[in-house]
């Protein structure tokens, strides 16, 4: 049995291909000086990221007027963190196609993730936060450690969905008191061992406690109410069947107000259609 | 030839390590350019403190990018339009104004609002790019930023992206600001101008207050006037009642109706003071005077009620105290009077005593203090505290016990401040009181004139009268004292028949005018009198009036008229004052 949530990330994850495409966008990451074309050049390399992206660049979420043809345009048009980030975020989605299919639908999951990311990205873009991509990978990711223990640990998860269905309790506190720590802990571990920003990085270690969060409070406190809402509206399931307790003090941290709560849902539920049409079309 | 390895390595890290210098050395520069902006100039108006505002990230984008142009163009405020606002170089302003008038026609500009980063996008009207960002708060867009980019394909590194956005989101926060800072200017206007109309309603208010107060203190000043006249008539009645053989117990009611008629008188008295002192119509003079004879004037004239309650009432003037003075003797021997009658009326057994002494002051002035001490019934201290206010006695009950309006120590207080003095009392419960008044008397310049010889009235007089007297009781009285005088008394009830009288009948000694008549007053018959070319237009005329100040003596003298009685008229008084004008029989 794991015993710490490293424990369950160490090697075995099955990277492939995004590996490579992974370290070189890294690499202009982390360079200032490098440009749009240098950024797309990497991901150019990957046709099917590519496609996803300018799907999901030329979707009414964006509402660009004019098409989008190619990733350097997109880059210049929805900005170069942006469009990496989506990237990165995206990535993500094809490493766990060998999470059996008994304990969680990853389809369901990944339309649970997207939603989350929307309703994320909506928040912050009430708050004019300059990368609300950012969000939106927030959201996609916020889940990722639970298909690792799946993954990684079958039986205990087994076990933890058994266990949270019968005693009526959520998912996440089961995890926690079967194998010490949750999956918020185990998709932080992952995200850190990949470098990821260190907002994505919290946002997923505290989605069910923000007040934890220690760097990013309010981008903590956003990613949680985007997970209440995405569960709230039943747009895909990560394996949880309740909806997360919610923090209050997450909401004055956020500052969005509560007039506009119906606008936000509805925006969220006509920007999923497209959002999966866009990001999950060609596995489909 | 082969390169080393460790050569080829060498070369490679040189290179490596002189990209990171010239990448520093790029982010030090452009981060100088990015940290100049937003300062603005104090005390600026709002118009160039934009201008400023907009030239300086202008300025800073050009340096951190391959920027060849900029315009801002800034939301109106009534938000229809986004005029351009400032631009650089200025003759490109066509260029600018189409260049973002095809951006809002394909729908970039309004993508770009919304957007918190830089939009770069072929450009609409010539060959280059556009870079497109909004000026935002959280509050919402503002504007938009236009940068034209020469280059169609330009290099604009991630770092520069961001600090484009930084200097355009720090621009718009000084914008905004800038705005803030002109609404709290407006508003605080706004303040100034509510607060001068507040004032003016509340000088209003006060106005019309102190018109109320004015027109309720006239009232009243004429109220007392109405009920002088015929209280005038109640106390001639009863002199006259008197005057004819009675019984014992007859004589008692009348002299009952007598003494209950001088109090009301006094109460009135008092309600008139007090309502000229309210409407600030009380002055008081300044003339020299002699201050024993008269407080020794007053006290004469208390002793006999001492007297009848079995009280000692004396006075005490200290050595060193000045002979004469300048001041309102009138208005000094109200306050003493109103002092020594509260002293008696307050005590059952003992003394009143009234001292007098000096008081150091300046050269030519001569402060006296007045203390009039008693052995009556005292006052809790919070009765004390209370005293001086107007219509307030020291509980309920006073008025049931002892009587009076509570006025007499406000007006006292007020006429002795009128003076420049000051009112003071201490007293205990059963133990007496104390009032001590300070008056700060000026040094007289000449020496006063003697006080009046109080020369004994006499008893006959010779001559014919002419009475202008409009109310038939006061016509009885006055006719009565005139011929226990030995005068002959012919009535006019008016101006005009004052003036018929003389015309038909030349031989009057003297008129005795009342001063309130219907028709014509006494003022302007007297002054008809007076403008007369017949031979009886010196004739003395003598004023009769309810009124007591200075001022209305002055307007009598003013019409004309030679001297001057108050109402009540007594017989001693009236005897005294015709024995002026009139032989003696
Ligand atoms: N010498 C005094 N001894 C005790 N109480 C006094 C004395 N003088 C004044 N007072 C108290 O002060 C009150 C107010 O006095 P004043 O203003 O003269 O009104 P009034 O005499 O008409 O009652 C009196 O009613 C009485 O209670
Ligand atoms: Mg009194």
């Amino acid at each position: 049995m794991p015993r710490r949530p490293e424990d369950l990330i160490r090697g075995a994850i099955e990277v492939g291909t995004i590996q490579s495409m992974y370290e070189r966008l890294l690499q202009v990451i982390d360079h200032p000086l490098s440009s749009a074309s240098d950024v797309g050049r990497v991901i150019a390399e990957d046709p099917g990221l590519t496609a996803r992206l300018l799907r999901l660049v030329n979707s009414p979420i964006y509402g660009f007027p004019s098409r989008i043809d190619t990733v350097t345009q997109a880059i210049s048009i929805v900005g170069m963190s942006q469009l990496r980030d989506l990237a990165i975020g995206t990535s993500f989605m094809r490493l766990f196609s060998n999470v059996p299919s008994h304990l969680v639908d990853m389809d369901s999951f990944w339309r649970h993730s997207i939603a989350c990311g929307l309703a994320a990205r909506q928040l912050a873009a009430h708050r004019r936060e300059a990368n609300v991509e950012r969000f939106f990978v927030a959201g996609l990711l916020h889940d990722i450690g639970r298909p690792i223990i799946f993954l990684k640990a079958p039986l205990e998860a087994a076990s933890a969905l058994l266990e949270a269905s019968r005693s009526r309790q959520p998912l996440y506190t089961v995890e926690q008191k079967l194998l010490g720590f949750h999956h918020g802990a185990v998709g932080a571990a992952l995200l850190e061992r990949w470098r990821l920003p260190g907002m994505l990085v919290e946002a997923t270690a505290c989605h069910h406690a923000p007040r934890i969060a220690t760097r990013f409070p309010a981008e903590t406190a956003i990613v949680h109410l985007a997970d209440v809402f995405a569960n709230a509206l039943a747009l895909g399931s990560s394996g949880e069947h309740l909806i997360p307790s919610f923090e209050p003090t997450a909401w004055d941290l956020v500052e969005f107000p509560p007039s506009g709560l119906a606008g936000l849902l509805k925006q969220v539920e006509v920007q999923f259609v497209h959002a999966v049409n866009a990001i999950m079309g060609q596995e489909h | 030839m082969t390169i080393p390895l460790g050569e080829l390595d060498r070369a490679t890290a040189d290179a490596a390590a002189e990209a990171a210098r010239a990448m520093n050395r790029w982010l030090l520069d452009a981060l100088d350019h990015v940290a100049s902006v937003g300062i603005v100039q104090p005390g600026h108006d709002i118009e160039s403190g934009r201008d400023d505002l907009l030239a300086q990230a202008g300025a800073a984008l050009t340096r951190i990018c391959p920027i060849s142009g900029s315009a801002f163009f800034l939301l109106d405020p009534d938000a229809t339009d986004f005029p351009l606002a400032w631009c650089d170089p200025a003759d490109r302003r066509d260029e600018f104004v189409a260049e973002i008038d095809a951006q809002i026609a394909n729908g970039v500009f309004a993508w770009a609002l919304q957007t918190n980063h830089p939009v770069l996008v072929p450009a609409a009207t010539t060959g280059g790019t556009s870079l497109l960002h909004a000026l935002a708060t959280r509050n919402g867009p503002m504007g938009l930023y236009l940068g034209t980019i020469a280059d169609r394909s330009p290099y604009i590194p991630d770092g520069c992206q961001k600090l484009i956005s930084i200097v355009l989101t720090s621009c718009a926060t000084n914008l905004r600001s800038e705005e803030l800072r002109a609404e709290l200017k407006r508003i605080n206007k706004g303040l100034e101008a509510a607060i001068e109309q507040r004032t003016t309603e509340l000088r209003q208010a006060r106005d019309a207050a102190f018109r109320a107060a004015q027109v309720k203190s006239e009232f009243l000043a004429n109220m007392s006037h109405e009920i002088r006249t015929p209280m005038n008539a109640v106390l001639g009645t009863a002199a006259m009642l008197m005057d004819t053989e009675l019984a014992a117990d007859q004589r008692a009611l009348a002299e009952t109706i007598e003494r209950s008629g001088r109090d009301l008188l006094a109460i009135i008295n008092d309600i008139l003071d007090f309502s000229k002192l309210e409407a600030g119509k009380l002055r008081v003079e300044s003339i020299p005077f002699e201050l024993a004879p008269t407080v020794t004037a007053v006290v004469d004239l208390l002793t006999a009620k001492a007297e009848a309650k079995g009280i000692r009432l004396r006075a005490k003037i200290a050595d060193g105290t000045p002979r004469e003075v300048l001041g309102d003797p009138g208005r000094l021997r109200q306050v003493l009077t109103n002092l020594i009658d509260n002293a008696i009326k307050f005590t059952h057994e003992g003394f009143v005593m009234v001292h007098v002494a000096p008081e150091p002051g300046p050269p030519d002035v001569h402060p006296v203090t007045f203390t009039i001490r008693d052995s009556g019934i005292g006052m809790t201290p919070e009765q004390l505290a209370r005293i001086f206010e107007k219509f307030t006695q020291a509980d309920t009950s006073t008025t049931r016990k002892y009587g009076g309006t509570g006025l007499g120590l406000t007006i006292c207080r007020q006429l002795t401040e009128l003076m420049g003095g000051a009112i003071s009392a201490s007293s205990e419960p059963g133990n007496g009181s104390a009032f001590t008044v300070l008056v700060p008397f000026k040094a007289p310049a000449e020496p006063a004139a003697p006080a009046e010889p109080q020369v004994p009235a006499p008893t006959r007089l010779t001559g014919r009268v002419l009475l202008a007297e409009d109310y038939p009781a006061n016509q009885k009285i006055a006719r009565w004292m005139l011929e226990r005088l030995g005068l002959e008394v012919v009535i006019a009830p008016d101006g005009k028949e004052v003036l018929a009288a003389l015309a038909t009948d030349a031989r009057f000694d003297l008129i005795l005018m009342d001063c309130q008549m219907p028709e014509m007053d006494g003022y302007d018959a007297t002054r008809a009198v007076r403008a007369s070319e017949a031979a009886w237009h010196q004739i003395p005329i003598i004023a009769m009036t309810a009124a007591a100040l200075a001022s209305d003596r002055d307007r009598c003298f003013a019409s004309g008229m030679n001297d001057y009685i108050s109402k009540p008229v007594q017989q001693e008084e009236l005897a005294r004052v015709l024995a002026r004008w009139l032989p003696a029989a």
